[in-house]
């Protein structure tokens, strides 16, 4: 007997050294990698740009009151108390709004509790609440768009343990591990009292696990429920407690725990928790909202108050009888928490938004970060993306195709592959960043994206770069003006020993027009006529100066845009036009900051290049604000779009193309319908492209103080008769306001109306002295 | 042409010691008496072709383009010598404007500009406490609310350059030049901050260059003045040159 006893022994002690121990010193450096290391891959986060608020918007037009649905502001008709708040003054003369704590990377904003004080919907002062002082940088917090993660989303907000507020963590250990600050790894009590329990009640109704034993489950194990599995989760557990703090268990265990789901999106650690929930900062909950967050761990979906109001609730209060009888609270506390409205954040649609946006931005990113780094490291991406114009032009985009199918069915179809496609953008001339983009009529069907890779003929949209060039007198060339006649009959352009001859729409020719005229009409033939008179390497040299990439081909069809471009560049160089002669590289990613809110690489700041003269782009510009005003983009003006704005339409040869691209001083948007497979669409630029630009522009400039188009020095206006390009009379029946560089601005009146002697100005007629005036003097004078 | 016929018919009436005009010749066969009606006759005459030969009348001056800012009103200065040749003269308004931007703000301002100018002037305070990269932040998003701020891309410039990227503050200057070529004091001010970047990159001639610059647009501009003191006293520090008046090796 003693000797098996000793064989026992040497037998135990030889599998403890050769089997356990080496086992345990796996599992232990596994444990110390874990806490010691990144506890969680944090997926990187996606925002949009902030919301500037500032006297002079108007908060409706510009979905203020949407933007705050979507950030989880909550409304109230009590006084704010609380972040997250905001109160609407019945008579529409101030919101009282409590900022979200928020960090920026440079200035955290503390979430302050502000007055936004309204005349007829429009802000017309900020007030900090508290003070009275007047602000004047606030700004609604950015909006998440989306996170980067490997093949799981974790939504977390990882937070120290000295900021989870007290009232939390004793809703957490009252219900999931009452004595965690008083046992070891496991606790004895607590797995007798469980197996007591379930066999009273037949059936598993609470478990014996300690926190330490949850959390590492939770990092390491799966949830199958074997022998195996539940020893090595005690190990570890083991080993945490001997190496970590009580406090630094509970830290992890707090930021770790899976607390619901929405959509693709984990929610995990009580933070984030808070946020999805109530749209609270954690320090804000109340006694609760903590236990009800607290009840969640042991099943989220089961108890989760967007699903089962009722089980959450009466789970909430399990845990406030939990949190009373470990005194943690009073038996009052506890009933008054008891009758406690828990008020839900308001969920606006659980979208992927802006996902063309989102890959575009993955790509930015990708040549300074390896996919780990953005799935992993926790970093946060502020970029130039206005959610709410998003939102508008997708809307556009879609209602846009729809209407067209609807109008000519024969362009639909249900095959993903052959249906009619679009593609917007839209962005900030002056400083490239991009408001908008839509690569696509669904992302879920293709995630190609048409604003960035889509190779498409520009047609009509390039005609303006051929004027540019014409209008430009560099070097002493001979240059048009807008005023110079051009000829709109078909004529033949040979070129190495081959000839071309371009035809204009439906055969139609205006004989002699001016060349504005040409451009508002959009004339192939007179353009090609400006084309061939100016010579292909001048206006391969504007289009490069422009941004186009360069060289373009040299054979004359060119001028009527017969290559490719993408959406892209098209806005691109739309916007040197707008931002008169600066080229500013369209950009989307603005800051990169880490997990400790510093900036790190990856953002772009504004890089500009003056690349032509502000007076050669005005010209240009006020040439496209004839094409909306008079020419083929009418229909803009038509549509009710009223704001200082210039455009092209565009249409290739084969109608495979639908192109508009127009801007104000503050934004450019280029729009382009078709079919990927270059299906011959039958519509014009004007028919396809040109509705969808319009009825975002609406939305996207809706609230914001309208902008003129500044003259820049160097540039005269007259009035002029477009019939002789001369300075108007009172005679003349039509008049336009015509712009000229200086030197080249006409100086002799119109002859060909009212009996003004020609080159005469009517003021040497009529001009007289007022004091000669019956005397009978004035002649003499004049002559003497 | 009416003096010469006038001094013609003077010369014709003195008689033939009297010098003739040179393309107006003395008929010889004359009488005195037919001088009358061919003097009166020649007045009328003259008369009639002055009343063709009217100065040329200024023309009237084209109306003002609509969306331009109103230039700052002339001013000469009362007494200044010649400006030299190369130089051109002074232009208008030489008022410091070294004030709080916030004071351009006028009733009726449009409101995103009048919110650009109030950003503009807040990150001139983050500059000069040296938050450049918090100012170059408020900067963009004042140019995205008004590009047409001038001031804001000068500001944008000096933060570029306080965080040592002199790079992207050369253009953003340009930019700026651009648009403030009616406000002499804040020309000066781009010049500066362009001279202050070529002496950084030791480029004094550069340098040079802009401080004159400045002050030929703003001859007060303390900082050009400085500069270019800045500038001779090193010149003047610097050692000789070999074979340039010091001894023979």
């Amino acid at each position: 007997m003693w000797g098996i006893a000793l064989i026992a022994l040497v037998a135990g002690a030889l599998l403890a050294v050769l089997v356990v121990r080496p086992r345990y010193r796996e599992l232990e450096r596994t444990v110390v990698e874990r806490f010691n290391g990144r506890p969680w891959a944090v997926p990187a986060r996606i925002y949009g740009d902030a919301f500037v608020l500032y006297p002079g918007i108007e908060l409706e037009p510009t979905g203020f009151f949407t933007r705050l649905q979507r950030l989880g502001y909550r409304e109230v008709t009590e006084p704010v108390r609380v972040r997250g708040e905001f109160r609407r003054d019945p008579h529409g003369s101030a919101v009282d709004l409590f900022l979200h704590e928020f960090h920026y990377p440079l200035h955290p904003e503390p979430g302050r509790a502000i007055r936004l004080e309204l005349a007829r919907g429009v802000m017309t002062q900020v007030r900090e609440l508290e003070t009275g002082n007047e602000l004047f940088d606030v700004a609604l917090e950015p909006e998440p768009l989306a996170g980067l993660y490997d093949q799981v989303w974790e939504e977390r907000r990882v937070v120290p343990l000295a900021r989870i507020p007290p009232r939390v963590v004793q809703a957490v250990l009252a219900i999931e591990d009452s004595r965690f600050y008083e046992h070891g790894a496991f606790d004895w009590r607590g797995i007798l009292r469980a197996v007591v329990r379930n066999v009273a009640a037949g059936r598993i109704v609470e478990g014996g696990s300690t926190l330490t034993q949850q959390l590492m489950k939770n990092f390491f194990l799966s949830e199958s429920r074997t022998f195996a599995r539940k020893a090595k989760e005690l190990a570890m557990a083991v080993i945490a407690e001997r190496r970590y703090t009580k406090d630094q268990i509970l830290e992890l265990y707090l930021n770790e725990i899976y607390l619901g789901q929405s959509g693709v999106k984990g929610i995990f650690g009580v933070s984030e928790a808070a946020q999805f929930y109530f749209g609270k900062e954690l320090s804000d909950v109340t006694t609760a909202e903590a236990a009800l967050l607290a009840g969640l761990i042991r099943a989220p979906n089961a108890y989760s108050p967007l699903r089962s109001p009722d089980r959450a609730r009466s789970r909430r209060d399990l845990v406030l009888a939990a949190m009373s009888a470990e005194g943690f609270l009073t038996e009052a506390e506890a009933a008054a928490a008891r009758t406690d409205q828990v008020v839900l954040r308001r969920f606006a649609l659980d979208r992927n938004a802006a996902p063309y946006f989102v890959d575009f931005v993955r790509r930015e990113l990708a040549a300074s970060y390896p996919p780990e780094a953005l799935t992993g490291d926790g970093l946060r991406i502020f970029t130039s993306l206005d959610p709410e114009m998003q939102i508008a032009a997708e809307h556009a985009v879609g209602e846009g195709l729809t209407a067209i199918e609807r109008r000519h069915p024969r362009l639909a179809s249900t095959d993903p592959g052959e249906r009619l496609e679009a593609a917007l953008i839209a962005l900030h001339p002056a400083t490239g960043e991009i408001e908008a983009m839509v690569g696509g009529r669904d992302y879920r069907t293709t995630q190609f994206n048409r604003v960035t890779d889509a190779w498409r003929q520009p047609g009509s949209v390039f005609k303006p770069v051929v004027y540019f060039a014409a209008l430009d007198p560099d070097g002493g060339a001979a240059h048009v003006l807008p005023t110079s006649p051009i000829a709109d009959e078909p004529f033949t352009w040979p070129y190495e020993g081959r000839t071309w001859t371009p035809a204009n729409y439906q055969d139609r020719y205006l004989g002699v027009v001016t060349i504005r005229r040409a451009l508002e009409m959009s004339l192939n033939v007179a353009t090609a006529r400006v084309g061939f008179e100016t010579g292909l390497p001048r206006i391969q040299t504007a289009a490069e100066r422009l941004g186009f990439p360069g060289p373009l081909p040299a054979f004359p069809a060119m001028v009527l845009g017969s290559f490719e471009a993408t959406p892209l560049t098209i806005a691109e160089v739309y916007a040197v036009l707008a931002s008169q002669g600066q080229r500013t590289q369209a950009r989307a990613v603005k800051q990169v900051a880490n997990e400790a809110d510093e900036l790190v690489e990856g953002g772009r700041p504004l890089a500009i290049t003056s690349v032509v003269s502000p007076q050669l782009t005005y010209l240009v510009t006020h040439l496209l604000e004839g094409v909306l005003e008079r020419g083929t983009g009418r229909g803009v003006r038509a549509s009710g779009f009223d704001r200082p704005a210039a455009g092209k339409t565009g249409t290739t040869n084969d109608y495979g193309d639908a192109w508009f691209a127009g801007y104000t001083p503050d934004l450019v948007t280029v729009v382009w319908v078709g079919f990927d497979r270059r299906r011959p669409l039958g519509l014009s630029g004007a028919q396809a492209a040109l509705p969808i630009w319009t009825a975002f522009m609406r939305e996207a400039t809706a609230g914001r103080s309208a902008r003129d188009f500044d003259v820049p020095e160097g540039v005269t206006l007259v009035t002029i008769d477009p019939t002789s390009g001369l300075r108007a009379t009172p005679g003349c029946p039509e008049t336009i306001v015509e712009a000229f560089l200086d030197a080249d601005a006409p100086t002799e009146f119109c002859p060909m109306h009212g009996g003004i002697a020609r080159g005469r100005a009517p003021t040497e007629v009529d001009d007289r002295d007022e004091s000669d005036r019956g005397t009978g003097r004035g002649w003499w004078r004049r002559w003497f | 042409m009416a003096t010469l016929v006038l001094t013609e018919l003077v010369a014709f009436d003195a008689g033939p010691s009297v010098a003739a005009a040179p393309f107006v010749a003395a008929p010889p066969s004359a009488t005195p008496y037919a001088t009358v009606p061919v003097a009166a006759g020649l007045l009328v005459a003259a008369l009639l072709a002055g009343c063709g030969a009217a100065p040329a009348r200024q023309r009237s001056v084209p109306a003002a383009p609509p969306s331009r800012a109103a230039a700052p009103p002339v001013r000469t200065a009362r007494s200044r010598p010649p400006a030299p040749p190369e130089v051109p003269p002074p232009p208008a308004a030489l008022r410091e404007d070294s004030g709080p931007l916030t004071a351009k703000i006028r009733e009726g301002m449009p409101a995103n500009r009048a919110a650009a100018l109030r950003m503009t002037e807040q990150a001139r305070g983050l500059i000069a406490n040296g938050e450049q990269a918090h100012a170059i932040e408020l900067l963009e998003r004042a140019i995205a609310i008004d590009a047409s701020v001038p001031y804001a891309y000068y500001f944008l410039a000096m933060a570029h350059y306080g965080a040592k990227h002199p790079a992207l503050a050369r253009p953003l200057l340009d930019r700026a030049q651009q648009k403030l070529a009616a406000e002499p004091y804040w020309l000066a001010e781009v010049q500066v901050l362009r001279g202050q970047i070529a002496e950084e990159e030791g480029r004094p001639a550069d340098a040079r260059a802009a401080y004159e610059r400045a002050l030929r647009v703003f001859p007060r501009n303390a900082a050009a003045s400085a500069g270019l003191a800045r500038l001779g006293a090193e010149t003047d520090s610097a050692p000789p040159r070999d074979g340039a008046g010091g001894g023979a090796r």
